[in-house]
């Protein structure tokens, strides 16, 4: 089960509305590598996954990036308060007001909806752990194109947290990889 | 009692006088917290980080009890003996103004 915390993992400090990098931060919301692919794909892969290191990860880390999914999406809600249809649409989020007015949505950048196809789990515990290092990878990469999109000196230290995160989860899941590699060895009979 | 005593009293219970300065140490000590968490799931034989984990998991316990008693609900299921059901009061999360912390 899961208990809510009424806070957030770390603060969001946006200093004026700026639907643009609104726009780009659904890229983290619901595109291929967000923050929701994330943590739904940990928390999917750990139900088979052999070794008690990588139970606990998966689920810790999976619950971590739910808090990141919130943060994503505090940073989408204070950066598009109080603004009209016309600058949603001058923003290039006239279709995103169309469905949703200023609701949020699990899209992307481009407004292509989330998918499960973004994920896999192979029940293969080698594949999997090396397929969330490159969402690990792939995330950090992403936060770094939004940072350099970012002219706003709160939003890029929010970001600049997030991308860290996905630093030190591949750091984890690298050594949860190994101990994995040593389980397998040594579970070998020959 | 005055209001300069109230404000000592305060203070005898824990140095965070202002909601924003509680709620900025606690999301600090929270981050050691889940940091520790992370590090021990792969190094849980790792003594020192342990003994560390237990320190900060302690002070944490104690922020969030201080935090809840004086400015509102963070948790829900904790046994603080409330008379008012603050859980639904405003700001939720994404409400909240940071530049305050």
């Amino acid at each position: 089960m899961w208990v809510y915390e009424k806070k957030l993992e770390y603060p969001v400090r946006v200093s004026r509305t700026d639907l643009k990098m609104a726009k780009y931060l659904f890229a983290q919301y619901g595109g291929p590598d967000s923050e929701l692919s994330a943590a739904v794909r940990y928390l999917n892969q750990r139900y088979t996954i052999p070794t008690n290191r990588a139970k606990g990860l998966l689920t810790d880390i999976g619950t971590e990036e739910m808090a990141h999914w919130e943060i994503i999406a505090t940073l989408i809600y204070k950066l598009t308060r109080g603004v009209s249809p016309e600058h949603l649409e001058k923003a290039g989020l006239g279709a995103h007001f169309t469905q949703h007015d200023t609701a949020l949505f699990p899209h992307d950048a481009a407004g292509v909806p989330w998918t499960a196809a973004y994920i896999q789990a192979l029940g293969d515990p080698i594949a999997d752990l090396h397929e969330d290092m490159a969402a690990e990878q792939k995330a950090r990469a992403t936060y770094e194109h939004l940072i350099r999109l970012s002219d706003d000196v709160g939003v890029t230290d929010t970001l600049r947290f997030l991308r860290e995160r996905e630093v030190v989860h591949f750091q984890r899941f690298g050594e949860a990889l190994n101990y994995v590699h040593e389980y397998m060895e040594s579970d070998k009979c020959y | 009692m005055t209001r300069k005593d109230m404000y000592e009293h305060a203070q005898d219970i824990c140095p965070y006088p202002d909601e924003h300065e509680l709620m900025r140490e606690l999301m600090e000590v929270q981050f050691l917290v889940i940091e520790l968490h992370l590090y021990l799931d792969t190094h849980p034989n790792d003594m020192e980080a342990l003994r560390l984990y237990n320190e900060a998991a302690m002070f944490l316990h104690r922020l969030m009890q201080h935090y809840q008693r004086e400015y509102g609900m963070l948790m829900a299921h904790t046994p603080d003996g409330r008379e008012e059901w603050q859980w639904i009061d405003s700001p939720w999360p994404w409400e909240i103004d940071y530049k305050k912390l």
